[in-house]
This record gives structure tokens, sequence and C-alpha cells, in this order.
């Protein structure tokens, strides 16, 4: 995969400035990096997915600021009983734990309905519970059919992200018990040994697990288990999103090399479309049109498996014009024997 | 026409003698004729082949870019080497529907389904036994890139012209010379249309019947 340095002297090469005369490197990186989240919101490319799980909730910071002082930050802490509830509107539930551990000792389980969701979220694709799909609901559709949906818990069987702000997700019922999951010895570093979560004997003797069975790895192509979820009992959200922050200079795009050509044209037809030095607008459109065929290209490829219901080789040619003109059958007009 | 050829007709069209070049380099010919290499096969795919996914227990979800390269483009079809049955291509509506809980099934898989550009998924997934068996999967992907002075690219010879139609292209943008540039976009695009008609259209006729 392609840094981000890579990508821009390359357009810097083909802009012919390599010597930075018209254009500076902070403004081609910004174009590659508008260039990027455009691909990625308008293919859909990146697929993912996030559990939003159904644990008590667990608060360790009282306010907003000390989130990044914490070594392990759970959630906001503001109060400890549900009777509090009516005199603090800021949406959030009692936290009655400070760590996770605690959760084994308790009597009572707080379990929000609501749940963050990830940051890099663009769009849910699909959510399921216990590994079957819940359906999204509108505000009006949930108030029409149960005046109490904030509270009256059950199984969760849908969702909402109408009122409760952009990133929020609303589960309906609110769970009412809390989700299974596995127990892990240990509250931080890398898994060691799969006995906490799968029966599997390991392949080899030393070094970290590369794959446990029945816990899917997403994200990009490298990496290890980090965090695991029991799927049973549990909500799971399928999303696309947005690719990797680009956060340096040697930040990879998440992207095959292929499809960083099309970022590297969308950046090349900013550049040249700016008004000033080095201004081309014939040559600016043709690198439009090209950043516009390769997303097709991308939209096209999303949806390739689905519509090959009948094997089909070669570039996915749709066959152009009317269909074939309607024929009597074979034996029409024959004696068939 | 191999790779030296090309490099060759490139300097040839752009009047710059090979053997003491004096604007473009060596590097930058080869550049551009592997650029449109990519990009013509990126827009035709017709570059195809297979690879063999062996299948894990318990998992439904495969990434293609590191089961296979990240070469792929597309998907095509896929076979289970278990059953030697095609899989069937699907959408999760249908297992949706089907099936409530599908993501829990475990047994050869019969189906596939693309999740993302690059999360291929299987349904049924594989079970957790001790012998888990493979899908042959063919895919359209990007060919090796030509490096050699003999090395010749693989698609036929009349389509071969594109390549150096797109090196032209590029080297001219390179240098803005906009509009000659885009007279050899043009003419390049024509020969990747035609090519794309002949990778599309190779499976459905034949000159004598055409449809019958």
């Amino acid at each position: 995969m392609s840094s981000l340095a890579t990508v821009r002297n390359q357009i810097l090469r083909r802009l012919g400035d390599t010597d930075l005369k018209v254009w500076t490197s902070a403004e081609i990186e910004s174009y590659i990096k508008e260039g990027y989240n455009e691909l990625a919101i308008r293919t859909r490319c990146f697929w993912d997915y996030a559990f939003l799980e159904d644990l008590p909730y667990t608060a360790n910071y009282n306010q907003s600021w000390e989130k990044p002082y914490l070594t392990i930050a759970y959630d906001q802490f503001t109060r400890t009983e549900s009777w509090e509830d009516d005199y603090i509107n800021d949406g959030l539930i009692p936290g009655n734990h400070t760590a996770a551990w605690e959760r084994t000792y308790l009597t009572k389980n707080y379990v929000s309905a609501l749940s963050q969701l990830p940051d890099n979220l663009y769009e849910i694709e699909r959510a399921v519970w216990d590994n079957q799909r819940i359906i999204p609901l509108t505000t009006s559709e949930i108030e029409a059919a149960d005046s109490r949906y904030e509270t009256t818990e059950g199984d969760v069987i849908g969702y909402t992200m109408g009122k409760d702000g952009l990133r929020k997700l609303r589960k309906y019922h609110k769970p009412s018990e809390v989700s299974d999951s596995y127990t892990v010895s240990g509250n931080w570093g890398l898994l060691r040994s799969p006995g906490d979560l799968s029966s599997d004997t390991p392949v080899g003797t030393w070094g970290v697990m590369r794959r446990i069975s029945g816990q899917q790895i997403t994200g990009g192509p490298w990496g290890i288990p980090r965090a695991t979820a029991n799927e049973s009992q549990n909500m799971k959200v399928e999303f696309c999103r947005r690719g990797n922050a680009l956060a340096s200079a040697a930040s990879e795009l998440e992207l095959p090399e292929v499809y960083v050509k099309y970022v590297q044209h969308f950046a090349q037809w900013k550049a040249l479309e700016r008004k000033g030095a080095g201004q081309d607008p014939d040559l600016a459109e043709h690198y439009r049109l090209r950043f516009e065929t390769g997303v097709q290209r991308i939209r096209h490829r999303v949806e390739a498996v689905r519509k090959f219901r009948v094997g089909r080789m070669g570039g996915a040619l749709s066959r152009g014009g009317p269909p074939p003109k309607p024929r009597l059958p074979w034996q029409y007009g024959k004696v068939v024997r | 026409m191999n790779f030296g050829e090309m490099k060759a007709e490139v300097y040839r069209r752009l009047r710059d003698p090979s053997t003491s070049t004096i604007f473009w380099t060596d590097a930058d010919v080869a550049a551009a004729l592997n650029d449109g290499y990519q990009e013509i096969s990126d827009a035709t795919e017709w570059y195809e082949t297979y690879s063999i996914i062996n299948l894990l227990s318990n998992q439904t979800y495969y990434d293609l870019r590191y089961v296979l390269s990240d070469t792929i483009l597309a998907p095509k079809v896929a076979y289970n080497n278990t059953t030697s049955r095609w899989l069937d291509p699907c959408n999760i509506r249908d297992l949706d529907h089907s099936y409530r809980q599908w993501e829990t099934v475990t047994s050869e898989p019969e189906r596939m389904f693309l999740r993302g550009l690059w999360w291929l998924g299987f349904w049924p997934k594989a079970a957790d036994d001790d012998i888990l068996g493979s899908i042959k999967f063919h895919f359209s992907a990007l060919p090796p890139a030509l490096d050699d002075d003999t090395d010749e690219p693989e698609i036929p010879n009349e389509f071969q012209i594109a390549l150096i139609e797109y090196a032209l292209f590029d080297l001219l943008a390179q240098d803005r010379e906009t509009n000659e540039a885009l007279r050899h976009w043009s003419l390049y695009i024509g020969l990747e249309e035609r090519f794309r008609r002949y990778v599309g259209g190779r499976l459905e006729t034949d000159r004598v019947y055409g449809y019958v």
C-alpha cells in the first residue's frame, strides 16, 4: 500500500512541480485526503463491523476533558442510581462501578440503550442482535408502537438514530440482560492463550495468536486479534466507514494500488483546477472524468457478486440494445414424435 | 510487440531518439507504458486467474487483499473443491429472508457474497473440523507489470497499440501539451472500448450464427 508521501510525490512529478514552485506539499496532501474520503463515501468500499455490547455501564471519569489522561477510559460518570435520571438530562445512565472487573460483583446492572457509534462510521449497512437482523425504526414509528420505548426492557428487536445525537444509536428494547461475554484473564496486553475463548488447540508453541476460531478480524489486512466479543445475545453493526486517518506523511492509504490511482486523479483534478499558476481547465476536466470513472468501477465491483447470478467472465459488459426478439417454440407447426 | 519495442515506438512518436533521449528518461516511458497496461486491465478486466482459498473454521468473511493479493479487481466465480459444486452468488438480504440466524450455520459453503470491496463471505461457514476444505476462486486482476525489454503484454497484438497511445497521452500531459495529450487519450479510449467489447463479448456469439 502507498504512503501519503509516495502518492504526493507521484502527483507532484506528474504535475511537473517536484521543486514545489507552484503547489505546496500541504496543498497536495489536502487534495489527497479529500479524494480519499470522497472515494470512501461515494463507493462505500470500506466495510467493517463493530459490537455495541449490552454490558453494564462502566464509568470512570466525570468530565470529558479527563478522558485523554486515562490509561483505560470507559464512559462518563454522572450518577449512580436510576432515580437520579429525572434530575439530570445528559442522556447518560447511572454508572455504579468504575472498572470492568467489578461487573461480576454487581447486584444491579444498568445497561444503556444508547450506544456511541464508531468515529469512522459513515453509514450502517445492517445490524444484528443475537445473530438475527434487527430493523431500523424512525422515532415516530417507535413512539407510536411504544410510548415508553426508552425504558421498556427486553430483547433488542430494532434500533433508531432519530433524536439522540448524530453518532448515537438507541436500541429497542432497552437490553434487559447483560450480553454473553468472554472472560479473559487480565485487563491489558495481547491475547496469548485461546483457552478463554475457544477450545481450539493452538498451532505452534510460542508467539502471539494470529487467529481464533469464530473471531473475525476486520480492518486492515494485517494484524492480530485484539478485541473479542461473543455474538450471542449481543448487538453487532455492519457499516461502511472512512479509510484510516492519514495523520502523517508515512501513513498508508488503506487501498490497493489500482485504487490509489483514482485518489491521485482527484488530487490532480483539484490542483489543475485551482486558479493561478499551473491552472489547466482542460486537463483538470480530464482528471475529474477519470476520477468519476474510477468511482463507477468500484461501485460496479462492490455490486459484482450480487449481479453475477450466472457466471460471467470478462469486463462484465452488459449487453446494450433491446432484448432478443421473441420467437415461436422450435417445434411450432411441426409434427413431433 | 515486446516492452523494448514499445518503448522505442513511444520515443519514435515523440521524436525523441531512444539512443540518446533528450527530454524523457527511460524510466518515464516505462512507467507511462505500465500505467497504460494497468489502466486498460482495470477498465476491461481481461486478466483472469484463480487462486485456492483454504477455509478456516467458523469464519464467514475472508479479506481478499490478504488471502489473494492486492491486485484483485473483481471476483468472478467460485468452486467448492469438497462438494464439487459452484457456489451460488447471493446477497445477504436473501440470507436474512431465508434463515434468521444464517451466520451461525456451519457446513460446506454453498453461497458466496461480497461486503465492501474486499470481504468475501461464504455461507454456510466451514465447520470446526480437523479437515477443512478449500474454494477455487476465479477473479480478475491486474497482470504483472512489464519489466524486461523482452516482456510482452498478454493482450492481443492488435490492441497493444493502446498502451503506446496511453503512454503518449501520459508523457505529453506531464509536459502540458494538453491538446496533443487529449488527442492521444481519445485514440486510447477508442482502442480500450474495442478491447472491452472483445473481452466482454467473447462467449456470447459466433460469426456464422449469431444469436439463434
